[in-house]
């Protein structure tokens, strides 16, 4: 109990942030070391595609995929892009309400916008229907488009898919939304996601604490400035033992 | 008080970001303003290889479009464009008159900045504008500082509507 009294409190503290910091130094040694040989280790060109990682850094889809199927096409939608088959398409935050055939021409419908496009991807034409509510569904009856807004009004396109005209009402089959097969889902995270992320950057980020953002920034300061405490007792405990040390030998020689 | 005075006037000199976008004519309005009497149907130009090779040497980028929407009514025809001024599309409605421009209007404008070209004051030099041999306004258009690339971006629509025009004629 006196024993235990006698110890200086900077000891304990000591003893306690030591503990506590013991997995981040060799964390901070590791990727230190790490980045100290960048070159030599290819981290620049190493290339990180684990999806958990990416969802760190916010590069996975937020949004669930939306996908729409004509009989030889499928266009699918992750966040806003937007796919043709396995191919990209286009950037866009509108969602895709929908896609038919028209004959030589695919209608994409987005949430205002209704775009063209040959079998071959290519654009045809985009343009915003002049409507005060977003586009709902795009169908075909009797080889007219026909479009139905969020208001329930429903508008038949011309020959040329141009002008769209108001119709009355009617019960029809409009483009169902499908379920994208995981090999083409898998083809179009990789393509989401690019080339994925350089490992430097990774590590970087890891000893700087910015993987987990402003928290790991300000976590890693935290750890920084109890290095610079342990430093400090250590060197207190250093001297303060040195100079019971002295103090004993010169009783000794008394 | 000293404190008050001092929040109050550190506040005074804090510079909000300026945002300058935002839908200013719907185009079915502007269709309306270029045709009072009676508004006529849209109608599709189909672009040749050679139309979208001139379109592209005007926009000094790739155009992917095969074909453009446009009304027309005797020898005035309007045309709804897009060209992207920094960041986003500008979209901007161009009414032409006997080969010449009778209305340029921004339809949209979704840059944080330079929408100084939606003012008359600077789109009415582009009035009864024509386009020259080699593809160019026959006019010098007065910049603003501050929206270099806006004003590119309507210079570059105004004459591509002037030569869409001229497809027209020559069709007939």
């Amino acid at each position: 109990m006196t024993r235990h009294k006698k110890k200086f409190p900077a000891f304990l503290w000591h003893r306690r942030f030591g503990l506590l910091l013991v997995l981040f130094i060799i964390m901070l040694a590791i990727t230190g070391i790490m980045l100290n040989h960048t070159d030599g280790l290819q981290l620049s060109k190493t290339r990180i595609n684990n999806s958990l990682v990416l969802s760190l850094y916010e590069i996975n889809p937020h949004e669930p995929s939306i996908s729409y199927k004509t009989e030889q096409h499928i266009f699918s939608q992750l966040d806003d892009q937007i796919y043709f088959g396995n191919k990209k398409l286009l950037n866009d935050k509108q969602q895709i309400r929908g896609v038919t055939n028209a004959g030589e021409i695919i209608i994409l419908v987005l949430s205002r916008d209704v775009i063209l496009l040959s079998h071959d991807g290519e654009l045809i034409d985009r343009y915003p229907l002049a409507q005060k509510t977003e586009i709902e569904h795009v169908g075909m009856f009797e080889n007219r488009a026909i479009i139905k807004m969020m208001d329930q009004s429903m508008w038949q396109a011309d020959d040329d898919i141009i002008n769209w005209q108001p119709i009355d009402n009617m019960q029809m089959k409009w483009a169902p939304q499908v379920q994208l097969d995981n090999d083409l889902k898998q083809q179009l995270l990789v393509q989401y996601r690019g080339e994925g992320l350089p490992l430097e950057r990774i590590i970087l980020d890891i000893h700087s604490g910015r993987i987990f953002g402003q928290l790991g920034v300000y976590i890693m300061d935290g750890v920084a400035l109890l290095m610079m405490f342990l430093s400090l007792s250590g060197l207190w405990m250093w001297w303060q033992r040195k100079m019971k040390q002295r103090s004993k030998k010169e009783r000794k020689h008394k | 008080m000293i404190f008050t005075r001092f929040i109050f006037i550190t506040l005074c000199f804090i510079q909000l970001p300026a945002f300058a976008g935002g839908q200013f004519l719907e185009p079915d309005q502007f269709i309306r303003m270029a045709f009072p009497q009676n508004q006529p149907k849209a109608k599709a130009l189909w672009l040749r290889k050679n139309d979208r090779e001139n379109i592209k040497q005007i926009l000094a980028h790739d155009f992917r479009k095969l074909r453009l929407r446009y009304w027309q009514q005797d020898k005035k025809s309007a045309w709804i464009l897009e060209e992207i001024g920094k960041e986003k599309p500008i979209t901007i409605g161009v009414v032409i008159n006997n080969g010449k421009i009778e209305n340029i209007k921004v339809l949209a404008f979704r840059e944080s900045r330079g929408d100084e070209i939606r003012h008359d004051f600077f789109t009415k030099q582009f009035l009864q504008a024509t386009l020259t041999n080699d593809m160019q306004l026959d006019r010098h258009i007065d910049g603003i500082s501050g929206a270099t690339l806006s004003v590119r971006a309507i210079t570059k629509v105004s004459r591509i509507a002037l030569y869409l025009d001229q497809q027209l004629s020559t069709k007939k």
